[in-house]
C-alpha cells in the first residue's frame, strides 16, 4: 500500500494571496551576491579593494534581511493555515499553447523551506565570515555563497518547473565554483568538476522529465500539473516519474550518482556545511515531496525510491566506518541520511522525509561547522587520528557537536530520533519489513561512525602537532545556535502514535493529508519499534566508546581483510566510472581532438570557406567601379527578368 | 485645423527646413551650434504631428478622396523614420563640426527627406509616390556629395544621380504604361481593375518597369551597383541615414504598391520577386565577404538584409492575412535600431578624422572601449540572427510566414545566406576583441555622450526584443497582426 488514502488535492486557489514582499526574499540575496561580485572585479585591479569587514556586512545583510522576511511571511500563514503567500513574476513567453509563467509562492512545503534555509543559511555566513578570515578571495566568496543561497530561495519558492529549473541549475554552477573555490589546487578544482558533470547527468533526466510532463499535461506549473495529471498516459507517466527522479538523484547524491558529494568536501567547510549537508542537497527530496502526485500515481517509481534510498544510506554509512578524514566522515553521513530522507518520501511519507529533511538541516550544519572549528584551529588538519583531547580546548565546538551526534544517532528527545523514527515507522507501517530492517541496521552504524568520530576528535589525548586555538566568537554563535537547534526541533514532530501532538505532519496537511489516527495496537508496535531502534543505537555508541573512547597513543589500524578492502575502495563505484565512462569518453574525445576536428571538421570548412572567398573576389572584380558598367549591369538585370517574366506567363508575346 | 492636421507630418518637416535655412543664414555665427538643436526639436515635432494626425483620422484614416491613408502602417514608418533622422542628425552634428561644412542645408536637406519619406509611407497614388521618391532621392543625392571638396564623395553622389536618374525613368515609364492600361494611378483601382481584367502584355510590362525600378531603389541585385560606392563615398551619417531611412522609406513603399495595388496580379510579379530575392540575399553575403572598407561591407550586408525582406514579400503575396506584412515590419524594425547603433558608434569613433575605415582600424576595441565594443558586437549579433537576440526572432518570425507561404527554396537560400553571413559579421567581432591595437590608432577627438546613449538603446532594445518578443511586439503599432497570428500558429 503505498498510494495516500488521504491525500489531497491542490489548495483551493482562493487562499493564494499576492504578497511582493515574496520576490524580495529571493532578490536580497542576488543582490548581494551582484554587489560583491562587482566588488571582487574592483579587487582584482586595485591593490586596496575593499576590507572584508565591509564584504561581512554586505554579505551577510542580504541572507539576514531574507530571513527576517521569511519570519514576517510565515507568522501571518501560522494564523491563518488556508494562507499560502504567491507572487506572479512575469510570462516569459507566450506563443500560441507554449506558455511559461514565472512566478513564486510560499505554500507550507515552501514556507518550511524557506525556514530552514534563510535562518541556516545566515548562520553558516556568519560562521564563514570568521572562517575565511584572511582568505585572498574572501569577497568572491561571499558573493558566490550569496547567489547560491538566492539561486536556493528561487528552488523552493518557484511555483513552476522552469523557475525551480533555473533555480536547480544555478545551486549546481554554485556548488561547482564552491567546491573548485581554491582551483589554484588542481585535485580541488577536479573535484568541482566531478560534481558538475555528475550533476549534469542528473539534469539531464530532469529537463527531459519537464519536458515530457509539459507534453503530457501542457502545465509547466505545480497546480496545472496536479490538475491534469489524471489525464497523463499509463505508459508515459511511470517514465517521467523516473527521469524527474534521476535529476533528483544527481542533486541529492544517491546511487549510483553519488560519487561527487565526498569528493565535494574539496570546498571551505562551511560550504560543505551549507551546500552539502542542509541545503542543495535536500533538493532531490524536496523535488520528489513537490512532486508527490506525480509519485502518489506511479507506485512502481516509488518503489524504486525506497530501494535507492535504502541502499543508499546502508552503503554510506558502512563506507563512513573506515573513513578517517573529519569531513569525508561526515560527507558518507550525509549520503546514508539522504539516503534515509528519500526511503521516506518514496514511502509516501512525504512529511515525515521533509521533517528529515529538517532537522538533518540543523544537526549536520552543527556538525559540519563543529568540524570547520576543529579544523581552523588545528590549522587545517583534517584527519581524525591526529586530533584527540579538544574536549577542553574548544568547549563549545564540543558541546554542539556532542548534542549533534547524539541527534543523528537518534537518541531521545534530540531531534534526528523523533524525524528518524517517522521514517522508520512509515516503512514498517506500510509493509516494507526489509527496507525497514535496512534502516535499522544503517541506524545502528551511523551511531558506530558518528561516535567513533567524536570520540576520536575530543576523546582521549591529544596527537597532533600543531597547538589547538580557541575558536573565535562569530564561530561560537552559530555553532550554539544550531546545537540547540539539534535538541529541541524535534519537538515540533512528536509521534502521532503515541497520541503526541505532531505540529509539522499537521503543518504539511493541505498538501499531503493528516494520516492515521492513533489506535491502540499500532501504539504497543510503535513503542516497541522506537525501543528497537534506540537499543540498536545505544549499542553503537557503547561499541564505538568500547573501541575508541580513551586512545592516548596511536589510533589502531584497521584489520586488512576484504571487507575493509571493499569499503575503502568504496565500493568501487569510482574506478568503474573511471574505466566504464572516463576512459571512453577520453579516448573519443582524443579521436576529435586529433583526426575528427583537424581533418574531418576543420579540412571541410577551410574548403568552403575558400571556396567562398574565391567567389567572393570573382564577383568583386565584376563591381569594378565604371559607371557605363553598371549602367548595363541595370539593363542585362530588366532583360533576364522579363524574360522570365513573359515565358512563365504570356508566352503568346514570343509567338507575335 | 482638424481639416489641417493629417498634413502636418508631411508638411512640418518642410516648414523646418525652411526655418533651418534661415536661421543659418540670419543667425550670428556664434549662435550656428543651436542650429542641430533646434532641428531635433523640429523633428521630435514630426514624430508628434504623425501621432495626432493619426489620432484625428482614425479609425478610416484615408484623406484627399483616399489618395493618401494614416493607418498603423504609415504610423509604424513615421515614427520609425522620424527616430532615424533624429539619430542621422544627432551623429550628423559631429560631422559637420570637424568637417567646418556648413550646417544649415544639410540639415535642411534631411528635412526635406524626410517630408517625402512620411510623404511614401502614407501615400497610396503612383504618381504622389513618385514624386516623393524623387524629393528622398534629390536629397539623398546632395547629401552624399554634400563635402564638394572630397573625391569619393563626388564619385558616390555622381554615381547614385545618373545611375538613380535611369531607374527613375524605367519607374516613371512603367507607370505611364500601368496608366495607359488602367486609366488611373490610384493603386485602389489598379488593383480593383486587375481584379476583373485580364493580364495584358502592356500592364505587364508596366508592372515589370515598376518592380525593377523600385528594386534598384532598395537596391537588390543585379540593380545594387550604386550602393557600394554612394556608402562609401557620403560621410558616416549619410550612410547610416541611407541604410536605414532611406530603405525603410523605399521598403514601405514597396510593400504598399505590391500588396495593395498589384495583388490581384501577384501570381505574375511573384517569381520576379523571388528571383531579385535569391540573387539579392548569395550576391550580398558573397561580396560582403572579401570587403576591407567597412561602409562597403555594411554596404553588402545591407542588400543581403534586403534579399531577406524581399523573401518575406512573396509570403506577402502568397498568403492571406497582415502576418506577412508584420514580420516585415518587425524585421525592419530591427534592422534600422541595429544599423543606427553600430552608425552611432562607428561616427563616434571615425570623429578624430575619416581614417576609421578599414575594418581593421577596429583592432583592440574590445580592450580600449569594452562598452562600446561589447554594444557593436551585440548589433552583429543580432545581425547574424544569434537567439536570444532581437535578429534572431525577426529572420524567424519572416522566415516563417515565408514557409507558411510554401516558399521552401527561398528558405532554405536564406538560412544558407544566414550562414555565409557568420563569417564576415564575427571577422568584425573578432577584429575587436582578438587584435591588438593598431600602432597608427588615433583616439576620438571627442565622447559624446548622446551617442554612446544611442548605442546603448539600440543595443537594449535588440535585446529586449529577443529576450521578451511578446512584450516588445505589444509596443509597436502595426506589429499586433504577427503577434496575434504567432499566438494562434500551429506551427511552433
Amino acid at each position: 500500500m503505498l498510494l495516500h488514502a488521504t491525500a489531497h488535492t491542490t489548495l483551493p486557489t482562493a487562499s493564494l494571496q499576492l504578497n511582493s514582499l515574496l520576490n524580495l526574499v529571493v532578490l536580497l540575496p542576488l543582490a548581494g551576491a551582484l554587489v560583491l561580485g562587482l566588488g571582487t572585479l574592483y579587487n582584482a585591479q586595485n591593490k586596496t579593494g575593499i576590507s572584508e569587514r565591509v564584504v561581512t556586512a554586505i554579505g551577510c545583510a542580504g541572507p539576514l534581511l531574507a530571513t527576517v522576511l521569511a519570519f514576517l511571511l510565515f507568522l501571518p500563514m501560522m494564523g491563518d493555515p488556508s494562507r499560502v503567500w504567491h507572487s506572479p513574476l512575469l510570462t516569459w513567453m507566450d506563443i500560441g499553447s507554449f506558455k511559461i509563467e514565472l512566478g513564486l509562492v510560499m505554500d507550507h512545503l515552501s514556507g518550511i523551506m524557506l525556514l530552514m534555509i534563510t535562518f541556516i543559511g545566515t548562520l553558516i555566513h556568519l560562521f564563514s565570515a570568521s572562517y575565511m578570515q584572511g582568505d585572498r578571495s574572501f569577497s568572491r566568496y561571499f558573493a558566490y555563497l550569496n547567489l547560491f543561497l538566492g539561486s536556493m530561495l528561487l528552488l523552493i519558492l518557484s511555483d513552476n518547473m522552469i523557475g525551480l529549473f533555473m533555480g536547480w541549475e544555478g545551486v549546481g554552477v554554485c556548488s561547482y565554483l564552491l567546491i573548485g573555490f581554491w582551483f589554484e589546487d588542481a585535485a580541488k578544482a577536479g573535484a568541482g568538476t566531478k560534481a558538475f558533470l555528475l550533476n549534469r547527468v542528473g539534469d539531464l533526466g530532469f529537463i527531459l522529465g519537464i519536458f515530457l510532463l509539459f507534453q503530457e499535461t501542457g502545465a509547466f506549473d505545480f497546480a496545472g500539473i496536479q490538475a491534469h495529471i489524471g489525464q497523463t498516459s499509463a505508459e508515459r507517466l511511470p517514465l517521467i516519474a523516473f527521469l524527474l527522479l534521476v535529476g533528483a538523484l544527481g542533486k541529492s547524491a544517491q546511487i549510483p550518482l553519488h560519487v561527487w558529494l565526498p569528493d565535494a568536501m574539496a570546498g571551505p567547510t562551511p560550504v560543505s556545511a551549507l551546500i552539502h549537508a542542509a541545503t542543495m542537497v535536500t533538493a532531490g527530496v524536496y523535488l520528489v515531496a513537490r512532486l508527490h502526485f506525480v509519485y502518489t500515481a506511479t507506485p512502481s517509481v516509488a518503489w524504486l525510491i525506497i530501494l535507492i534510498g535504502g541502499l543508499t544510506a546502508l552503503m554510506a554509512a558502512s563506507i563512513a566506518l573506515v573513513q578517517n578524514d573529519i569531513k569525508k566522515v561526515l560527507a558518507y553521513s550525509t549520503v546514508s541520511q539522504l539516503g534515509y530522507m528519500f526511503m521516506g518520501v518514496g514511502a509516501g511519507a512525504y512529511a515525515a522525509g521533509i521533517f528529515h529533511v529538517f532537522t538533518h538541516a540543523f544537526f549536520k550544519a552543527a556538525l559540519f561547522l563543529g568540524a570547520g572549528a576543529i579544523i581552523h584551529a588545528l590549522h587545517h588538519e583534517q584527519d581524525l587520528r591526529k586530533m584527540g583531547g579538544l574536549r577542553s580546548k574548544l568547549p563549545i565546538t564540543h558541546l554542539a557537536m556532542l548534542v549533534s551526534c547524539l541527534a543523528i544517532a537518534g537518541i531521545p528527545p534530540f531531534a534526528g530520533f523523533f524525524s528518524k523514527d517517522e521514517i522508520l515507522w512509515s516503512l514498517w507501517e506500510k509493509g516494507h519489513f526489509v527496507f525497514w530492517g535496512m534502516g535499522l541496521l544503517t541506524a545502528g552504524l551511523t551511531a558506530f561512525y558518528m561516535f567513533r568520530l567524536y570520540f576520536l576528535a575530543f576523546g582521549g589525548t591529544y596527537r597532533g602537532e600543531h597547538e589547538a586555538h580557541p575558536e573565535p566568537l562569530l564561530m561560537k554563535l552559530p555553532l550554539g545556535l544550531l546545537g540547540l537547534g539539534a535538541v529541541t526541533v524535534g519537538f515540533l514532530g512528536m509521534p502521532a502514535t503515541l497520541g503526541l501532538p505532531n505540529w509539522f505532519v499537521h503543518w504539511l496537511a493541505p498538501l499531503y493529508g493528516e494520516h492515521h489516527a492513533s489506535d491502540p495496537a499500532a501504539q504497543g508496535l510503535s513503542l516497541i519499534l522506537m525501543a528497537a531502534s534506540v537499543l540498536v543505537a545505544g549499542a553503537g555508541i557503547l561499541l564505538a566508546l568500547k573501541r575508541f573512547g580513551k586512545i592516548t597513543g596511536e589510533v589502531p589500524a584497521l584489520p586488512e581483510n576484504a571487507l575493509t578492502a571493499l569499503l575503502n575502495e568504496k565500493f568501487g563505484f569510482d574506478s568503474l566510472y573511471q574505466t566504464a565512462v572516463v576512459g571512453p569518453i577520453m579516448a573519443a574525445g582524443r579521436f576529435c581532438r586529433q583526426v575528427a576536428e583537424p581533418v574531418m571538421i576543420d579540412g571541410l570548412i577551410r574548403a568552403g570557406i575558400w571556396g567562398y572567398y574565391a567567389f567572393s573576389l570573382c564577383l568583386r572584380t565584376l563591381q569594378f567601379g565604371q559607371l557605363r558598367a553598371y549602367a548595363h549591369y541595370l539593363i542585362f538585370g530588366l532583360f533576364i527578368l522579363a524574360y522570365v517574366y513573359f515565358v512563365l506567363h504570356l508566352p503568346g508575346v514570343f509567338q507575335l | 485645423m482638424d481639416k489641417l492636421l493629417p498634413f502636418l507630418p508631411v508638411s512640418l518637416p518642410v516648414l523646418f527646413g525652411l526655418i533651418v535655412l534661415l536661421l543659418g543664414v540670419f543667425l550670428p555665427l556664434k549662435q550656428r551650434y543651436l542650429l542641430p538643436h533646434v532641428s531635433l526639436v523640429g523633428v521630435a515635432f514630426v514624430a508628434l504631428s504623425a501621432i495626432a494626425a493619426y489620432k484625428a483620422v482614425a479609425p478610416n484614416g484615408e484623406i484627399l478622396g483616399g489618395y493618401l491613408i494614416l493607418d498603423t502602417y504609415s504610423l509604424f514608418f513615421s515614427l520609425l523614420l522620424s527616430v532615424a533622422t533624429f539619430i542621422t542628425m544627432l551623429s550628423a552634428s559631429f560631422y559637420l563640426e570637424r568637417d567646418g561644412l556648413v550646417k544649415a542645408e544639410f540639415l535642411a536637406l534631411l528635412f526635406f527627406c524626410l517630408s517625402g519619406m512620411l510623404l511614401l509611407a502614407s501615400s497610396r497614388d503612383l504618381i504622389t509616390l513618385f514624386v516623393a521618391l524623387e524629393i528622398v532621392s534629390m536629397s539623398v543625392y546632395v547629401l552624399v556629395g554634400y563635402d564638394r571638396d572630397n573625391l569619393k564623395a563626388n564619385e558616390g553622389a555622381f554615381k547614385y544621380f545618373l545611375l538613380g536618374s535611369m531607374a527613375s525613368a524605367l519607374l516613371l515609364y512603367g507607370i505611364a504604361l500601368l496608366y495607359g492600361s488602367v486609366a488611373s494611378t490610384r493603386l485602389y483601382q489598379i488593383h480593383s481593375y486587375f481584379s476583373t481584367h485580364a493580364h495584358e502584355p502592356l500592364a505587364a510590362m508596366g508592372l515589370l518597369l515598376v518592380l525593377v525600378g523600385l528594386a534598384f531603389k532598395v537596391a537588390a541585385v543585379p540593380f545594387h551597383t550604386w550602393s557600394p560606392d554612394a556608402y562609401e563615398g557620403a560621410s558616416m551619417p549619410v550612410t547610416g541615414f541611407m541604410a536605414t531611412a532611406v530603405k525603410a522609406a523605399v521598403f514601405a513603399l514597396l510593400i504598399r504598391v505590391l500588396g495593395e495595388g498589384f495583388i490581384s496580379l501577384k501570381t505574375y510579379w511573384v517569381e520576379v520577386v523571388a528571383i531579385l530575392a535569391v540573387l539579392t540575399m548569395l550576391g550580398g553575403n558573397i561580396l560582403a565577404y572579401t570587403q576591407r572598407n567597412i561602409k562597403r561591407m555594411l554596404a553588402y550586408s545591407s542588400i543581403a538584409h534586403t534579399g531577406y525582406l524581399l523573401t518575406g514579400i512573396t509570403a506577402l503575396a502568397l498568403q492571406p492575412g497582415n502576418e506577412a506584412v508584420s514580420a516585415l515590419l518587425y524585421y525592419l524594425l530591427i534592422y534600422v535600431l541595429s544599423s543606427l547603433g553600430i552608425f552611432a558608434a562607428l561616427t563616434w569613433l571615425s570623429s578624430q578624422n575619416e581614417s576609421l575605415v578599414q575594418i581593421s582600424d577596429l583592432a583592440g576595441l574590445g580592450k580600449k572601449y569594452p562598452l562600446t565594443a561589447l554594444g557593436l558586437a551585440l548589433l552583429f549579433f543580432s545581425f547574424i540572427g544569434i537567439p536570444p537576440l532581437g535578429g534572431f526572432f525577426a529572420k524567424y518570425y519572416l522566415f516563417l510566414t515565408v514557409l507558411k507561404a510554401h516558399q521552401l527554396f527561398l528558405v532554405g537560400v536564406a538560412v544558407l545566406a544566414s550562414i555565409l553571413s557568420i563569417v564576415y559579421y564575427l571577422k568584425i567581432v573578432m577584429v575587436m576583441y582578438m587584435e591588438p591595437l593598431a600602432e597608427h590608432w588615433e583616439a576620438p577627438r571627442i565622447r559624446p555622450v548622446s551617442l554612446g546613449a544611442v548605442l546603448g538603446c539600440c543595443s537594449f532594445a535588440v535585446f529586449w526584443a529577443g529576450f521578451a518578443p511578446v512584450n516588445f511586439l505589444n509596443v509597436f503599432p502595426g506589429l499586433l497582426p504577427l503577434l496575434e497570428w504567432l499566438q494562434y500558429t500551429s506551427l511552433i
